[in-house]
């Protein structure tokens, strides 16, 4: 068939398709599969005749436009993603228990190790922390101290902004590091573990029980167990490419990338909502520490049924 | 296609392929440095204009500086069908490597990876990567299974001039009449003295030079296009 009947023939599903392409009602939706198959088949048949490669390229670029339209995956709305943290990210967190276990264990492990052993010898803090930033802790957590510069609700926003960029941000980097064979929260879990044991205990020895855990008990859930299951997505990931399995390395690595994005997501929420109470909420001082430390611990009773419960009936 | 070309070519569940051109490294260096550029120019306005706001200022504009720095290529990937500004001004767009449009979970995946495409400096990484994979990947991009390809140009309809049909003496390769056909179209965009000057290389096939000589040519590819 000659090129010039070929275009007259079908120019008119072309352009309907295109037309469809750029909203206009030129096809009904029912009826757009059947005409993208017949493209397809045009433009195979157009290459195999050797047709004008300016003819060639328009059905091609028809083509490769349907294609994205019509298996792109359809968004995924505020709602959907509402519905995944609420119900999905805990399915996800479950799945992955043996791994939540391992960081938690490196996390929390280290954590408690060092707070006995600081308690137990007040002066191994120095190990870790210099004079300085000993004092300096001290310092901060001091009910004495008079708050410096601005006060109020300015300062809370400007300490909410800062705990969402460091927050945040040490989250996202301890996922991705994660790709490096798991090494980077193999690191950083352990170091931020022993980092805060050794500060509570030095602060406990001190005596600043009241501000300190005033402070703490508010965010602690939300931001720790973030962190920590930040971790869990950086291992999956890491772990993944180390270990494929039947798989090929590539399409293991991806798929254990997609899990711990989803896991990194529901983290990175979770870090989210403890800088909204870490900057508006753990500084208040009006609210005696005891109510703070009471609703902290609540906080990580509701945190932990949740992850070990919600989502299980509808799959 | 030549062997040469960086083509990656999918295939459809219709049994059709399609091809997709990875962008390489320059180009994308280059949308990221323009992407920077905004970026930063946006976080000093921000700076500017939030300062008279004081320590609430500050808050507002790290929060700001968090989402620039981690979630604006997010955002714009997946909202912009797979181009940040960056990557619209240099025609290049994001997708995965099947084809379909990018979603929100590959983008946060070959964003955040950026930090390890990052090490030890100045994007070492994603460039060795780059290099080492057939599609112009780096780690980020292997790990969500995207690719950045070049976009395609707009398609255009050109017409081929009009002529007298010119039946063919000599039996013609399919190669040979489909680049007598692409002569064709092209001839439009080259002015006379040029077009002319390449009609001449088929004088043999044509047996005339010069305007005739296009004429012939021109009327042959006519004759490919739509008989007699």
């Amino acid at each position: 068939m000659r090129q010039q009947l070929f275009e007259q023939q079908n120019l008119q599903l072309w352009e309907d398709l295109g037309g469809w392409l750029n909203q206009q009602p030129t096809l009904a939706t029912e009826e757009v599969p059947a005409a993208y198959r017949q493209l397809c088949h045009h433009l195979a048949v157009a290459r195999e005749r050797h047709y004008s490669p300016a003819l060639v390229e328009r059905l091609q670029q028809l083509a490769l436009r349907l294609h994205q339209r019509i298996y792109g995956v359809k968004g995924e709305g505020l709602q959907e993603a509402f519905r995944f943290l609420w119900q999905g990210f805990p399915r996800e967190v479950r799945g992955e228990w043996r791994l939540v276990l391992v960081s938690g264990l490196l996390f929390f492990g280290t954590w408690v190790a060092a707070f006995l052993l600081v308690r137990a010898h007040p002066n191994l803090v120095h190990l870790l922390l210099s004079p300085e930033e000993a004092a300096k802790f001290v310092q901060m957590y001091d009910p004495n101290t008079p708050v410096a510069g601005a006060t109020g609700a300015t300062r809370d926003v400007m300490m909410f902004g800062f705990y969402i960029y460091n927050n945040i941000g040490i989250d996202f980097q301890i996922f991705a590091s994660g790709l490096l064979a798991g090494v980077g929260p193999l690191f950083f879990l352990p170091f931020n573990g022993l980092h805060g044991g050794v500060v509570m205990a030095h602060l406990t020895n001190k005596g600043l029980t009241s501000t300190f855990y005033g402070f703490i008990s508010g965010h602690s859930s939300f931001e720790l167990i973030g962190a920590v299951l930040s971790g869990t997505g950086g291992l999956r990931m890491g772990l993944s490419l180390m270990h494929p399995g039947r798989r090929s390395r590539l399409a293991s690595l991806r798929e254990g990338a997609r899990k711990g994005a989803r896991l990194l997501f529901g983290a990175a929420v979770l870090t989210f909502i403890a800088a909204c109470f870490e900057g508006f909420w753990s500084g208040n001082t009006e609210v005696p520490w005891k109510v703070k430390v009471a609703v902290g611990l609540v906080f990580w009773m509701a945190l932990i049924l949740w992850l070990l419960l919600a989502g299980r009936r509808d799959r | 296609m030549q062997p040469i070309d960086t083509v990656r070519t999918i295939e459809t569940p219709e049994g059709v392929e399609l091809h997709l051109r990875p962008a390489g490294p320059v180009v994308r260096l280059w949308a990221f440095f323009v992407d920077q550029v905004i970026v930063w120019m946006a976080l000093m306005f921000a700076a500017a204009g939030l300062a008279m706001l004081g320590p609430l200022g500050m808050g507002l504009w790290l929060i700001f500086f968090f989402l620039a720095q981690w979630l604006y290529p997010v955002f714009f990937e997946v909202m912009g069908a797979g181009r940040t500004p960056g990557k619209r001004w240099l025609h290049l767009r994001v997708i995965m490597a099947d084809g379909r449009p990018i979603g929100w979970g590959p983008s946060l995946i070959r964003n955040l990876l950026r930090v390890v495409d990052g090490l030890p400096g100045a994007y070492t990484v994603g460039l060795v990567s780059l290099l080492l994979t057939r599609n112009f990947q780096r780690i980020g991009d292997l790990a969500a299974g995207t690719l950045v390809v070049h976009e395609e140009a707009n398609a255009f309809v050109p017409m081929l001039p009009a002529a007298e049909p010119v039946p063919l003496t000599q039996s013609l390769t399919l190669e040979e009449q489909s680049a007598i056909l692409s002569f064709a179209e092209r001839s439009q965009r080259l002015t006379a003295a040029r077009s002319e000057e390449l009609a001449n290389v088929l004088s043999p096939l044509s047996g005339a030079r010069g305007a005739e000589g296009l004429g012939q040519v021109l009327g042959i590819a006519r004759f490919l296009w739509g008989g007699r």
